[in-house]
């Protein structure tokens, strides 16, 4: 009799092959889990690289619109500790403790290859999406300065990749945060948007998981303010 | 414009775009002897595994707004990075695997006796492709234009990539979903675009699938 292919062993050992595999998966219990919003990967990133070396503790990081993160911690995304770019988002996740930290500034970016822009003009522009807080803000900011939005709106899914559609041709022009220009050398500031056009921006720190705590202590003191203000964010009074 | 005319207007210019040059692919890896047909289906085949968002950076690549290839189309006012027109390059070229997959095995199961005999009776080889291997092989190159056309509908990553999300040019289903997503009242408007897509695909999967059978029912009356 020939043995058949697909018998019961075989299947068994299959099912034990996966499960070890899955069980395999490096797991690290103790690592902080950090949602942040995507202007912050730098300054968070640092931030965390130091707090990491002083307390020994491993620290996973993420990144993207504060609005994308919110929705996923309301839908049980394992976050300890979650930087909202405004208090709004911040509001629609349980937190334990919450801190206004530091603040920042619209700018309006355009390539570097282009001389000037004039908002009220320019043929189309890269903004945050409708939900994404950049986009809110920016589109606060336009209106209160009686800009109409130009017939082609390309809308980035966070504040970086608005600032990549401005780097690739997406748009003549775009508006992030002050401290995002930064982060590509094909992108220049034309001007910052006065700050009286759109609600003070805010990054608000919450806490969400006392494992966190240590971590949010640590983001408020002088050390971590100082990094925050070197890639020119503003520190609350 | 409405998010699902928009959508149903990008796949049905991508499969419509699509459809000569599949065939032609088809055409030339099953009835050739072209030397280079097994690069060609290589590379045809490469959207259905590629990730999306690679497929996506390439094509920005290509297109992008700053490159020759870019400025050249949008001298002569067909631009295709963050244009409509990306929207359905993407969705063209992600499809395209599965409307050449489909034309090949529709022409693999056509009697070659009949191209032959139909060469021997007179006609050139264009016109045996004309009168014979195209009507022959309509009911798989339909089907697997379905097939492109349903999976071009969905795409997400390649489109996000070279097309971007504009509301009224590029924003299809899809993208439309995803930037919902983070709206906290938009479940309404979620679950209605969930539906429609179901009920697209499914109509074309059946099609699809109808075809197909008609297809190998005639074939085994044939024989």
């Amino acid at each position: 009799m020939i043995k058949s292919l697909v018998s019961f062993e075989r299947i068994f050992l299959f099912i034990l092959l996966a499960v070890i595999f899955v069980s395999c998966r490096k797991q690290e219990p103790r690592a902080v889990t950090v949602f942040a919003a995507a202007s912050l990967q730098e300054v968070v990133q640092e931030i965390t690289e130091e707090w990491s070396q002083r307390t020994g503790h491993a620290v996973r990081l993420q990144f993207d619109a504060s609005s994308t993160l919110a929705r996923q911690i309301q839908e049980g995304a394992p976050a300890d500790l979650f930087f909202s770019a405004d208090p709004q988002w911040a509001d629609r996740v349980h937190a334990l403790e919450r801190l206004h930290w530091i603040g920042n500034r619209l700018a309006c970016v355009v390539h570097k290859d282009v001389n000037s822009v004039d908002l009220s003009t320019v043929e189309s522009l890269a903004l945050g999406g409708e939900q994404v807080p950049v986009g809110r803000y920016a589109k606060t900011a336009l209106k209160n300065m009686g800009i109409k939005l130009p017939k082609r709106v390309v809308y980035g899914s966070n504040v970086r990749d608005v600032l990549s559609k401005v780097s690739h041709g997406a748009a003549v022009a775009g508006i992030v945060y002050a401290t995002d220009v930064a982060v590509d050398p094909d992108v220049r500031t034309a001007f910052l948007l006065p700050e009286d056009s759109h609600p003070r921006i805010t990054y608000v720190a919450v806490l969400i998981n006392p494992k966190a705590r240590d971590l949010f202590n640590a983001i408020q003191q002088p050390w971590s303010l100082e990094k925050a203000r070197q890639r020119g964010f503003s520190t609350l009074p | 414009m409405n998010v699902v005319s928009l959508t149903l207007s990008v796949g049905l210019t991508a499969t419509l775009l699509s459809l000569p040059f599949g065939i032609a692919a088809a055409w030339i890896i099953e009835r050739t002897r072209f030397k280079g047909r097994g690069l060609l289906q290589i590379l045809v085949m490469m959207p259905l595994v590629l990730p999306p968002v690679v497929t996506g950076y390439l094509l920005l690549w290509f297109f992008s707004p700053r490159g020759y290839v870019g400025q050249i189309l949008s001298f002569l006012h067909l631009p295709v990075a963050f244009h409509w027109l990306g929207a359905v390059v993407a969705a063209s070229v992600v499809g395209f695997p599965l409307l050449v997959m489909n034309v090949m095995l529709a022409m693999k199961s056509i009697d070659s006796r009949l191209e032959i005999m139909s060469q021997t009776l007179g006609r050139g080889a264009w016109s045996t492709f004309w009168k014979v291997t195209l009507p022959l092989s309509w009911p798989g190159i339909l089907s697997g234009a379905l097939l492109s056309f349903a999976r071009g509908l969905g795409e997400f990553g390649a489109t996000i990539v070279l097309a971007g999300r504009i509301p009224g040019e590029t924003e299809t289903i899809s993208l439309a979903i995803y930037a919902a997503l983070d709206r906290p009242d938009s479940n309404q408007e979620i679950r209605s675009l969930v539906i429609v897509s179901i009920v697209i695909c499914a109509v074309c999967v059946f099609a699809s699938r109808y075809l197909d059978r008609r297809y190998v029912r005639r074939l085994e009356m044939e024989r």
